[in-house]
């Protein structure tokens, strides 16, 4: 399932946010439900997550990985993920651009999944993860402009 | 599959069943038609260790009209809101959203509060609800609380409710006069969830043009949403078949879409524009 979206950081310059963004301990205080994030390598991480939406609720663990890093402009994602709901997997580009007011942020993806959440939650994947996404930049933009 | 274990308690109250869910908070789950939550369940994509069935609480289950107001009790079912002769005369588009949601057996297990609690995003109910403006009386610890629908429906799966708070009763305003209201939808063949569903309720004055108009549109994004642009630019014309399609063209402006197998994000939008318009037609044809 493709998604797509942008997120606009009003007053924040790109080189702030990719700094954010590209550090393990920076994304952990964002991404909704982190329970643990660890740096295994240059740019790969683990991850473990509490996911909760509504009565949906499991911890998906699982890896992450940035790739292609073109600083302040764009890098590429990998994510992988499962848990007691099924698995999920996603791969997608970051793209930043600064704009008049701030820095424009454009992601577009790709995801699938499978087990139990395939099945019942297959029409609601995409709009779990946009609410995740847009928690998680949200997040981001007040703790970038609170310093 | 086999839900996972949880423990089960009837409570003999709305006020004990709010107690249970305070104590509980984190892992507790109130069950009412069980007709959402126990199919995730024994997928176990919800994993309850608490289900409070508030389903044997007594006088929850209700339609009356008083002063202007019709109040429907959170475990009223589906089937008797599609058979009530209130609804079906003052508001019908909510009698045509209870009828059209799943299957016999879920019409008469599933409730009304159960379903906006859950608020499943194809859920049929809030396109009417939001667009008869109601508002939902919630109890929780410290007593009762009125949201209204336009703050309610929060996001996917989730709503304005606390988590130690229960829907205890809908309040819909009606108005006499010329008014009509209607809901149609698109279903996915198997589940029967609206991959659109739009409810129109509009009421004409004297002179045949539209005093007031509300579309309510589910299906097609995170939650339920009003086609205000639509509204705003059909308020005071007489409602022409080119009136409606013009006005129609914006119903899902700077909506994002869902996107899955059974339909694009695209081809939704275009849906709500459709619906809306077919909504509102069927809204007019039915005024008195």
């Amino acid at each position: 399932m493709k998604i797509e979206g942008e997120f606009a950081f009003d007053g924040i310059a790109p080189l702030p946010v990719w700094g954010f963004l590209t550090d393990a301990n920076r994304i952990a205080e964002c991404l909704p439900g982190c329970e643990k994030l660890i740096q295994t390598g240059q740019d790969a991480y683990q991850m473990e997550m509490r996911v909760g939406i509504g009565p949906i609720s499991g911890v998906f663990r699982g890896s992450i990985r940035l790739h292609d890093l073109q600083p302040t402009l764009q890098y590429q994602m990998s994510v992988e993920g499962s848990g007691a709901p099924g698995f999920v997997k996603g791969a997608g580009t970051i793209q930043l651009a600064p704009n008049d007011t701030g820095t424009l942020l454009h992601y577009s993806g790709d995801i699938t999944a499978g087990g139990p959440i395939a099945g019942v939650g297959q029409r609601m994947i995409g709009g779990a993860a946009r609410m995740v996404i847009d928690q998680f930049f949200k997040c981001v933009a007040g703790k970038l402009s609170a310093t | 599959m086999i839900a996972q274990n949880f423990e089960y308690v009837v409570p003999s109250s709305l006020g004990e069943a709010v107690n249970l869910l305070e104590k509980h908070t984190e892992h507790a789950k109130i069950l009412a038609g069980g007709h959402s939550l126990i199919p995730m369940m024994k997928l176990r994509l919800a994993t309850p260790e608490f289900l409070i069935d508030i389903s044997r609480v007594p006088g929850l289950s209700y339609i009356k009209e008083d002063s202007g107001t019709i109040r429907i009790g959170a475990l009223t079912t589906h089937y008797t809101i599609e058979t009530s002769d209130l609804i079906r005369r003052r508001l019908p588009a909510l009698s045509d959203a209870a009828g059209l949601i799943g299957d016999v057996q879920v019409r008469n297990k599933g409730t009304i509060g159960g379903s906006i609690a859950h608020a499943d995003p194809a859920a049929d109910y809030p396109a009417s609800i939001l667009a008869a403006d109601a508002t939902i009386v919630a109890l929780g610890p410290k007593g009762e609380r009125q949201i209204p629908a336009s703050k309610f429906f929060v996001d996917m799966l989730t709503t304005a409710l606390d988590r130690n708070e229960i829907v205890r009763e809908i309040q819909l305003p009606v108005k006499s006069g010329k008014t009509g209201s209607a809901y149609l939808k698109m279903a996915q063949k198997a589940s029967g969830f609206a991959i659109c569903g739009a409810a129109a309720l509009i009421e004409l004055d004297g002179s045949g043009a539209l005093s007031n108009v509300a579309i309510g549109i589910t299906g097609v994004a995170n939650h339920a949403f009003r086609a205000a642009k639509t509204e705003a630019e059909l308020k005071g014309k007489k409602p022409s078949a080119d009136v409606l399609k013009k006005a129609c063209e914006h119903a899902s402006d700077g909506v994002v879409a869902l996107d899955d197998i059974h339909a694009s994000a695209d081809y939704r939008l275009d849906l709500a524009r459709v619906f809306a318009r077919r909504g509102l037609e069927a809204a007019i044809g039915r005024t008195a």
